[in-house]
C-alpha cells in the first residue's frame, strides 16, 4: 500500500513537471526518424535510441527529481512517516521503469519494430532503466546541487558507455564484459542479430548482478547521507 | 515519555559537540518547550528525537524503548512539524495531505477537517506553490497531525503566521495536548513558550541550563511588588507596592480609596528577562 502510494506519487510528480510531456515529444520525433530511415538501420537506430535515452532517462532525470524533492524539504518529511527507505528507493526506480518502457513501447509500436527474441529485448530494456536511475540515484544521494549532479554523473554515464564501442565495430577489449552497459547493448539488440544463448545468459547474469550490488550501494547511500544526515 | 541522559551530538567529523550533554524527561500529556536563540541545538535536539540523527552518544528512551532500536514502526505514533514547511509545491493542500495519509497504517484523520481547523479549507484544492508562508505553515502542521499522534514534535510552529492565525494555532495545540497528546516544541519566540509550555527547557550553545514552568519562573526571578498608576487631578503618578500584607497596605488602600487607579501590574520578570539573566545571551 504505502509502495503503490509512492508510485504513484513520483509518477504524479513526473508528470506536474513536465516529464511525460517532454518524453511525448521525443517519443514521436523518434518514431518519424524510425519512419524515414531505410530498413536495415531501423533495428539499430532503435538500440541507439533505446541505449542512450529511453532506458537512461532515469539516470540523467533521477538528479533533478531528488533534488527538487530536498528543494522543498520532502526527503526529510517523507522519512518521518512510516515510509521504508527500500519502499521510497523502488518508487523512484519503478517510476522510470514505467515511462521508459511506456516510451520504448510506443516508439516500437510507431516505428513498426519488432522480432524474435522478444523477452530477452523486454529483460535487457527493463534491467537497463532499473540499472541507469540506481547510477543516478548512487550520485543524487549526496549531490547539493543540479550542476554538481550533471558533472558526476556524466562523467561516470560516459565511463559506463564505453562498450558503444565495441557495437560500433570501432573497438572492443574483453574488459567489456565487466561494464553493465555491455550486456544492455547486447540484449537491446537481439532483436535484429543472431546472438549464442551463452552470450544472453552471460548478458543477463550481468545485468542481475549489477542490480543487486548498485541496490545495495544505494541503499547504503541514501541512508547515510538522506535518510540519517549528519 | 521521553528520558534524555547525557546526550552528545557532533555534526560530521567535526571535533566540537553540538550538544554537550543534555538531560531532560518529558511526561506523558505535557507540552515541553526548547527555548533557545538560532544555532543552539534545538533543531538538532528534536532531529535526535524524531530518530533522523542517529550518531548520537547517550541514551534516549521514548516510552520506555531505546531510540536506536525503533523501527518505521515508530513513525506510526508521532507527528512532525519542521521549520521549513515541507510539502509538495505542485500539488495542492488536498493532495498533499491525502498523499501522507496512506503511509499510515492505522486510521487517520479527515484531511479537510484538518484544513478547516486552520482555516484553509476554501484553499483545499489550490497549489501549494500559490500558497503564504503562514498559510504552508498551517498546512505542515495539519501534516504533522494526519495519523493522530501521540507524540507530535513542532519546531517553530508559529513562524510566519499573523496575529489572528497564531492564537488560532496556540489554541489548536491546546486542543492536541487537551486529548492527552504529549507535545514537544522549538522555539525562539518567548511568547508562544510562555503561552503554550507545561515546562520549559533553555538551551543555549548545545547546554541546558534550566528546566522549570514558564509561571514558576516569572515569579522566582520576579520581584514582589505593584506597580500601580493613577490620576491625581490632571497629573498622572505611580506608586510601588510590596505585595506582602498587601491588604493591609495605608498607601494602597489610600490610592484606591481617593483616585481613579488605571493600571496595576505585578512585577514577576518575563520569560525573556529569566533567559537572558540565567543564560547571558538574548533569544534574537
Amino acid at each position: 500500500m504505502r509502495l503503490l502510494a509512492a508510485i504513484d506519487r513520483d509518477i504524479r510528480f513526473q508528470f506536474r513537471h513536465g516529464f511525460y510531456y517532454a518524453y511525448l515529444v521525443l517519443t514521436v520525433l523518434y518514431i518519424i526518424t524510425l519512419r524515414l530511415l531505410p530498413e536495415n538501420l531501423v533495428h539499430p537506430a532503435l538500440t541507439l535510441i533505446l541505449f542512450t535515452d529511453i532506458c537512461a532517462l532515469g539516470f540523467f532525470f533521477i538528479g533533478a527529481i531528488v533534488l527538487l524533492e530536498r528543494g522543498q524539504n520532502l526527503t526529510q518529511s517523507l522519512f518521518v512517516t512510516p515510509l521504508r527507505l527500500h519502499e521510497y528507493l523502488l518508487a523512484k526506480i519503478l517510476s522510470f521503469l514505467f515511462l521508459s518502457l511506456l516510451s520504448a513501447f510506443l516508439i516500437m509500436l510507431g516505428g513498426s519494430v519488432g522480432g524474435q527474441d522478444l523477452l530477452w529485448f523486454i529483460f535487457g530494456a527493463t534491467m537497463s532503466a532499473l540499472i541507469y536511475t540506481l547510477f543516478g540515484l548512487v550520485f543524487a544521494a549526496r549531490a547539493q546541487h543540479v550542476n554538481d549532479y550533471f558533472v558526476k554523473a556524466l562523467g561516470v554515464g560516459l565511463l559506463i558507455s564505453l562498450p558503444i564501442f565495441a557495437y560500433l565495430r570501432l573497438f572492443d577489449t574483453p574488459l567489456f564484459h565487466v561494464f553493465p552497459t555491455r550486456a544492455t547493448l547486447i540484449l537491446l539488440d537481439v532483436l535484429s542479430t543472431d546472438y549464442t544463448i551463452s552470450d544472453k545468459i552471460f548478458s543477463v547474469a550481468s545485468l542481475l548482478i549489477w542490480f543487486i550490488v548498485l541496490s545495495r550501494f544505494t541503499y547504503k547511500r541514501f541512508d547515510r547521507y538522506v535518510r540519517h544526515p549528519a | 515519555m521521553i528520558h534524555v541522559n547525557d546526550l552528545h551530538f557532533a555534526y560530521g567529523s567535526n571535533a566540537h559537540d553540538t550538544l554537550k550533554g543534555l538531560n531532560f524527561n518529558i511526561d506523558p500529556g505535557e507540552i515541553f518547550g526548547f527555548l533557545g536563540p538560532s544555532g543552539a541545538g534545538k533543531s538538532t535536539t528534536q532531529k535526535i528525537l524524531i530518530g533522523v540523527l542517529k550518531s548520537y552518544r547517550g541514551s534516549v528512551k521514548v516510552n520506555g524503548l531505546d531510540l536506536k532500536q525503533l523501527n518505521s514502526e515508530f513513525y506510526e505514533s508521532i507527528g512532525v512539524a519542521f521549520e521549513t514547511p515541507n510539502l509538495y509545491s505542485k500539488f495542492s493542500a488536498l493532495e498533499n495531505l491525502e498523499f501522507f495519509a496512506q503511509f499510515y497504517g492505522g486510521k487517520t484523520r479527515n484531511p479537510l477537517e484538518l484544513l478547516a481547523a486552520v482555516g484553509l479549507d476554501d484553499a483545499a484544492k489550490t497549489r501549494v506553490s500559490d500558497f503564504s508562508k503562514g498559510m504552508k505553515v498551517r498546512l505542515n502542521f495539519c501534516r504533522s497531525l494526519l495519523n493522530n499522534p501521540q507524540l507530535l514534535f513542532l519546531d517553530e510552529p508559529t513562524a510566519g503566521l499573523d496575529p489572528v492565525n497564531l492564537r488560532r494555532m496556540e489554541a489548536l495545540i491546546l486542543a492536541e495536548k487537551e486529548q492527552g497528546k504529549t507535545i514537544c516544541i522549538t522555539t525562539h519566540d518567548m511568547h508562544v513558550a510562555d503561552t503554550l509550555c507545561d515546562r520549559v527547557a533553555f538551551i543555549v550553545d548545545g547546554e541546558v541550563s534550566l528546566i522549570d514552568s514558564p509561571r514558576d519562573l516569572k515569579l522566582q526571578h520576579g520581584e514582589r511588588f505593584v506597580d500601580i498608576e493613577y490620576r491625581d487631578g490632571d497629573s498622572l503618578k505611580t506608586s510601588s507596592i510590596a505585595m506582602d500584607k498587601l491588604g493591609k497596605n495605608d498607601n494602597l488602600q489610600r490610592i484606591l480609596a481617593k483616585h481613579y487607579v488605571e493600571t496595576m501590574h505585578s512585577r514577576e520578570a518575563s520569560l525573556e528577562d529569566v533567559f537572558v539573566k540565567t543564560t547571558g545571551r538574548s533569544l534574537q
